[in-house]
């Protein structure tokens, strides 16, 4: 299957250059052999590297147990959710899943939909862990940026929402998502929304 | 994403039903039924997997299975 894409672009740490990358409107097999072939052997090396530090487990990667072809085959064929992926440099740097049928907790727009990140996750090499250089950045502003522009093409404002692992709530503050607390009810993660305003606020930062 | 037109036909009581749901979830009439088809499939396909669709007051903590059709 072929998706729809969009040019954007990353910035190469190492080098300090702007990178070509593309949002793809989809997650596809390509993406999910990425997943597969390069994000977990690199995921077990950064774990095997923080184990011999000595880096407390709390500290490790939080989304280590995520399975995107899981995700994805659940996701298939329902309407509901939508999927999207980054690509540069030949390789899959980031993917999203988001679902389109969750109500909003803000109290202005209690009740009315949203776009509810599922999962985002970026690379292992562009994440940061006891010190280590990310590769590239940027792709998860991509990300939430296209979960916006999908809010606004759907009718829904620009409200987005999603609950946070620890490891990435000071990312989805810093893209100026109200943050609700501690739910009971998810594993007492953050919830966070994005209003309207703010919807509008990190597209003209775009 | 391309997009396909069709026409519906509502009753005069489907049809109010539509406008107050525009409203009350400042959606299109069309973005309405759109959500309206994400929410049946998403339910019926949890359903068809064994799921149970269940409604619990907060308050009270009443419970009451929805059988979807």
């Amino acid at each position: 299957m072929t998706f729809e894409t969009a040019p954007r672009f990353l910035r190469d740490l190492e080098t300090g250059d702007v990178v070509p990358a593309d949002l793809v409107y989809g997650i596809g097999l390509p993406h999910v052999m990425d997943w597969h072939t390069a994000w977990q052997p690199a995921l077990g090396a950064i774990k095997a590297a923080l184990h011999e530090q000595g880096v407390p487990k709390p500290e490790w990667p939080q989304t280590g147990h995520w399975n995107w072809a899981a995700k994805v085959a659940e996701a298939q064929d329902i309407i509901g959710f939508r999927m999207f992926s980054v690509t540069a440099a030949g390789m899959t740097q980031a993917l999203m899943r988001v679902d389109l049928t969750k109500p909003a907790r803000m109290e202005d727009a209690s009740g009315r939909p949203l776009v509810y990140v599922d999962y985002l996750e970026v690379a292992p090499w562009n994440q940061s862990f006891a010190g280590t250089r990310k590769k590239y950045r940027g792709a998860g502003p991509i990300l939430l940026t296209a979960a916006v522009e999908l809010s606004i093409d759907e009718g829904f404002k620009g409200r987005v929402g999603l609950h946070s692992l620890p490891q990435s709530e000071s990312f989805y503050e810093k893209q100026g998502m109200i943050d609700f607390g501690p739910d009971a009810k998810v594993q007492n993660l953050r919830y966070y929304e994005m209003t309207s305003d703010g919807a509008q606020a990190l597209l003209a930062q775009e | 994403m391309s997009k396909r037109t069709m026409t519906l036909n509502l009753t005069e009581a489907e049809m109010r039903a539509l406008e107050v749901l525009s409203v009350r979830k400042d959606l299109s009439k069309t973005a309405v039924l759109r959500q309206a088809l994400r929410l049946y499939q998403m339910l019926d396909a949890r359903v068809e997997k064994g799921d149970k669709l269940v409604f619990e007051n907060d308050v009270t903590r009443d419970k009451a299975e929805l059988m979807l059709l």
